[in-house]
Parts: C-alpha cells; sequence; structure tokens
C-alpha cells in the first residue's frame, strides 16, 4: 500500500517554490484571499496504491491574468482556450511534485479544467491558498471520497 | 540547429521557446509539436539535431515517442521535460535512450546545465 508522504509546511513551501518559478511577482501566501462563486479549476487525478486528486483554482479574472503571464500576452490577446491551457497545465505541475511524494507506483492523469463552484476545502488533505495580483489562487490535494468532481456549471 | 518542442500544453510550448532564449540559444530553428505521433511524424520528416519532450501527453506519450524513433534507427538526442520526477521514471527515460530529465518548473539554468552537452 502505498502513502502520500506530504506534510502541510512541506506542502505549502513546494506550492511557494512552484509559483515563484513561474508567476512574477511572487504569489503571496494568504489564508483570507479564499476564492468563492465561480472559479476555473483545474485538475489532475493520481492513480495507483494511493489515489487522489490535485485542484488548482482561481476566478476568470485571475485566470486571465495568469494566462496573460505566463503566455506573455496582453488579456485582450487570449482566448478561453488559453485560460483552460494555463490553468491545466499548472494543476500539472502541482500535480507532478504531489505525484513524486507518493512512496510507491503512480500514475498522473493529463490535466482537465472546468468552470465550477469553488468548493469547500475542509475535507482536503492538503490545501494551500495565495494571492496573486490580487487573485485567489488555490491548489489542494483531495481524497478521492472527499473529492467529487467539481459541479460543472459550463453550458 | 534544429529544435523540436513536443507539449500538449501550447502555453508550456511557449514557456521552452522563452526560456531557450534566456539560457542563451536565440538562434535556433524551433518545430512544435502537441503530441508524440505529431513529433513522431516531424522528426521523420525533419530530422533535428534534438527533441524536447513533454512525457504524459494525449495520442502518444513521450516514452512511446523515444521507443518508436529508436525502433525507427532514429538516433536524434532527446530529451524529457516533464512535470513528473519518479526515480521509476529516470531509470525508464535512461534505458529508452533520453540524455537527461529536466522537471518542471524549470529555469534557464537547468536549462543551460541539460542542454550544453548537445547544443553547446
Amino acid at each position: 500500500m502505498s502513502a502520500l508522504v506530504l506534510e502541510d509546511h512541506d506542502f505549502a513551501a513546494m506550492v511557494g517554490e512552484i509559483w515563484s518559478s513561474i508567476l512574477m511577482p511572487e504569489p503571496v501566501e494568504e489564508h483570507d484571499v479564499v476564492p468563492v462563486g465561480e472559479v476555473l479549476a483545474g485538475y489532475v487525478d493520481i492513480s495507483g496504491g494511493w489515489q487522489g486528486r490535485v485542484v488548482v483554482e482561481t476566478t476568470n479574472e485571475g485566470a486571465v491574468a495568469i494566462a496573460a503571464s505566463m503566455f506573455d500576452l496582453t488579456a485582450s490577446d487570449l482566448a478561453h482556450a488559453d485560460l483552460v491551457d494555463a490553468v491545466g497545465e499548472l494543476a500539472n505541475i502541482v500535480g507532478g511534485s504531489v505525484k513524486s511524494c507518493i512512496d510507491g507506483h503512480a500514475a498522473l492523469s493529463l490535466p482537465a479544467v472546468e468552470t465550477a463552484r469553488a468548493e469547500d476545502v475542509q475535507g482536503s488533505l492538503l490545501s494551500s491558498v495565495s494571492s496573486w495580483q490580487g487573485h485567489p489562487l488555490r491548489v489542494s490535494v483531495r481524497a478521492p471520497r472527499s473529492s467529487a468532481r467539481p459541479e460543472n456549471v459550463a453550458s | 540547429m534544429k529544435v523540436l518542442i513536443v507539449d500538449d500544453s501550447r502555453v508550456m510550448r511557449q514557456i521552452v521557446q522563452r526560456t531557450l532564449r534566456q539560457a542563451g540559444y536565440t538562434d535556433l530553428e524551433l518545430l512544435e509539436a502537441s503530441n508524440g505521433l505529431e513529433a513522431y511524424q516531424l522528426a521523420v520528416e525533419h530530422g533535428p539535431d534534438l527533441v524536447l519532450s513533454d512525457w504524459n501527453m494525449p495520442e502518444m506519450n513521450g516514452i512511446d515517442l523515444l521507443r518508436s524513433l529508436r525502433g525507427k534507427g532514429e538516433s536524434v538526442p532527446f530529451g524529457f521535460i516533464t512535470s513528473e520526477n519518479t526515480q521509476e521514471m529516470r531509470q525508464k527515460a535512461v534505458a529508452a535512450g533520453a540524455l537527461f530529465l529536466v522537471v518542471k518548473p524549470f529555469t534557464a539554468e537547468s536549462f543551460k546545465d541539460a542542454l550544453t552537452p548537445v547544443l553547446g
């Protein structure tokens, strides 16, 4: 039986390192800036001896700002597919790092992105919330039973 | 020199291009593919000097791309750029003939370290 060997503070440090490598200026860990309402949620599933989901959530405005920074484009040059690509890639990168903390064989799914309602992360195994350019950016690791798929509100 | 960048994420292909420039590789001819199958066809057709490939992709993943190229007798230098970094994957990559595995997120320095032996 595999296990996820990752404590809260190590998870927060890992996420902080990833954000600081991808987003300038560095996002600030901030517990009060929680995404509410409709968000863009990117996730990857980890399967194998340990199973779970890594979810990255931000508001639509946050996704626009993040995608603009990652693509090095202005917001008006971005299509919705670019936001999906950027948020999905963030989930993929964090998911890869979480996977490397599993002591046993595991597989990572391709990233998926949905417009969803921000979820209550009380039941999450791990959670880290940051603020980037005033936008909330939350990452959580959820066990299968506490991680119903985000409600899809896209038409 | 010709470098083939393979990743299903368009933003990551952009970031790889930007990082190559930051690492000092400013006069490369860059080709792009969004999965292993597309990359295989481009590699056979254009004969790149280096393939930089993601691992986890739809259609054909990176390790199958590498194995297919080697199976065809293509000895193009090949490196992985992936979010995953396990011992198991590194062993698979080396066994299949990869020169390096750079982990996302990466820096211009990590690109230089990995690419200097191939591109100078």
